[in-house]
């Protein structure tokens, strides 16, 4: 296997431009974008639409504390307003508070209390989600908390209720963050009962385009198989190994799995990198390597097929650009795949949205 | 020994060999000589198990070819007559890539061998893309040899060499010639092959007109002359 991995070393370095494009290029490339999509992301306000249907001291902290957020403005308007505002995109999300909001959070009741209403653009809005959410289920918790104490001590008074609620919200430090079920709301959703907008459309696009570099990279590695074909190299190695399967096991393997490390590489770190903004797609990379690991099976069959280099190269970059392109268009656009399941991004993208 | 019976190899419509039939025994050294597109090469690929022969047969110490292929492949050095090398690597790079890639357990003495031989010290840490057309035959015969192969198949091995690294060459094969070793060299060069090869084998046609000692060759000549046979193989014959 050594000899083998020393000889795709070579290829990778077979000239300088080779493995600046490979190994530099991708890297160069996030780090360059790495910053102005960060800085992108610090400088950026997020103008959040807030609906109460009562004033009550549980709905005031909710928003003070979510307002805490340096990122995070808070705008009190109507339900009416609400929609008219994420519609227009004057602001990115809107969160409608239902009646007695603080007395079925106190009684520990959470689930369908919030109606999030979103449009296609939004994109910074699952991360104020999530600081919403955070906030409730804690107002929730410590709620249920004193209700116990208050049941199994056979009090009733608002005094003792108080204290052991305080007590519970001592253990909310540093902030926790929790999940709870909301009702996503957005017009177009509504309408086709689809939720793929959830996954931000610049995140899917990059993660998209990595899925499309390394299909080409591992397309160029396999162009080598040509050359040395046509060098007879292959009859000579058939020869001196007695048979060419371990040399294609060995180099598919090799090539393959350098690859699929790349783009992990690369997932990985846009992915890490987003975190920090609310979006963690780090569970999504093992599913998308099977989907790579597809293509680059598909990539071989094709060398099999097509007996010259150029057009081997032309149909990969035809159909890859063919797949990155028409599937992020049906990702956006939210329209049924079709006949576009044919390509392998529309499969990662379905696998996105999920 | 190998024996070839009633060989055909076709593509498509065109006939490539006809009707071809020899036996080789262990230890001879023949050269192949023909006209070009005559099916020299094609007649060497097929016994080196890189083609397929469309009809006939092939034995390998008496078993069919398809029986013993992996024995066969083993004992069979088949030197191209492109150079057959991974142009990126070092000479050694290369010389100790063909060696793990081996079937069987390629021996340092071996490498030694083949490094002395054809004096590849000298150029070890070139690539194989910077070197001159005459090192990179040598090198394209060293490494077909490394595993010493009871047969050997060379196709043009001195093509575009110089005298000197020709002479090596010859100088090598002889050696293994008489450590009885089989070759079989398909070669335009006269000096190569009334140096090297006790036999010569001649292809006209896909057909295999010729398969003697050396001696008879003049015998041969005057009947393909009476014969009416093509300008360019007496030509081929008259420059020896």
């Amino acid at each position: 296997m050594g000899t083998y991995l020393f000889l795709l070393n070579k290829l990778i370095h077979q000239n300088k431009w080779r493995f600046f494009f490979i190994i530099c290029f991708p890297f160069f490339l996030w780090f360059i974008v790495l910053p102005f999509v960060t800085d992108t992301l610090d400088e950026s306000d997020i103008p959040i639409g807030w609906v109460t249907k009562e004033d009550s001291e549980t709905l005031t902290t909710i928003a003070e504390r979510i307002q805490e957020h340096p990122r995070i403005t808070i705008i009190q308007m109507t339900e009416e307003e609400a929609y008219r505002g994420v519609k227009r995109k004057d602001i990115e999300a809107a969160f409608i508070l239902s009646d007695n909001f603080q007395e079925q959070i106190k009684a520990g009741k959470v689930d369908e209390l919030i109606t999030w209403i979103r449009s296609e653009e939004s994109f910074f809005d699952s991360f104020v989600k999530e600081k919403v959410a955070s906030e409730v289920m804690r107002f929730a918790l410590s709620s249920k908390a004193a209700n116990d104490v208050m049941m199994y001590k056979g009090l009733t008074d608002k005094q003792h209720w108080q204290t052991a609620y305080q007590h519970a919200e001592q253990y909310w430090e540093p902030e926790p963050l929790f999940q709870m079920k909301f009702t996503p709301y957005s017009s177009e959703e509504a309408a086709s009962g689809n939720e793929s907008s959830v996954l931000p459309k610049g995140y899917a696009a990059l993660f998209g385009f990595w899925m499309w570099y390394a299909w080409m990279i591992f397309a160029v590695l396999l162009l080598s198989l040509y050359k040395w074909k046509k060098q007879g190299i292959l009859a000579r190695l058939r020869i001196h190994h007695g048979s060419l399967v371990p040399f294609y096991t060995r180099f598919y393997f090799l090539t393959g799995g350098f690859v699929l490390f790349l783009f992990l590489a690369l997932s990985y770190l846009s992915s890490r990198s987003l975190e920090a903004y609310g979006y963690s797609y780090t569970d999504l990379l093992f599913p998308s390597v099977i989907i790579l690991a597809l293509i680059l099976i598909l990539t071989i069959s094709i060398t099999y097929i097509v007996r010259k280099p150029s057009v081997f190269l032309l149909i990969c970059m035809l159909f890859s650009m063919m797949s990155l392109f028409f599937s992020f268009l049906t990702f956006v656009s939210n329209e049924p795949n079709t006949w576009r399941i044919i390509f392998p991004h529309t499969w990662l993208y379905q696998l996105m949205s999920q | 020994m190998i024996e070839i019976e009633q060989v055909d190899y076709s593509i498509k419509k065109e006939v490539i060999l006809k009707d071809v039939s020899a036996t080789i025994q262990q230890g001879e050294s023949i050269g192949v000589i023909g006209p070009n597109g005559a099916g020299k090469s094609t007649f060497l690929k097929i016994i080196a198990s890189i083609v397929k022969p469309s009809s006939g047969k092939i034995y390998y110490q008496v078993n069919a070819y398809e029986e013993k292929i992996k024995e066969l492949r083993k004992n069979i050095g088949y030197i191209p007559q492109d150079i057959a090398l991974f142009e990126d690597l070092t000479v050694y790079e290369q010389i100790t890539f063909w060696q793990k890639a081996a079937r069987q357990k390629v021996s340092r003495n071996n490498v030694s061998q083949v490094v002395e031989a054809l004096h590849l010290n000298e150029v070890k840490d070139q690539k194989i893309k910077a070197l001159s057309g005459g090192w990179k035959r040598k090198i394209n015969v060293g490494i077909g040899l490394l595993h010493q192969p009871e047969f050997i198949l060379l196709d043009e091995p001195t093509a575009g060499v110089d005298l000197a690294a020709k002479d090596d060459l010859i100088q090598w094969l002889k050696l293994l010639h008489n450590e009885r070793k089989t070759l079989l060299i398909i070669s335009h060069d006269w000096d190569v092959l009334n140096r090297l090869c006790d036999k010569l084998m001649i292809f006209q046609q896909g057909r295999l007109l010729f398969f003697d000692e050396v001696s008879r060759l003049n015998e041969f000549e005057q009947q393909a002359i009476r014969n009416g046979s093509s300008e360019e193989l007496r030509k081929i014959l008259r420059l020896r």
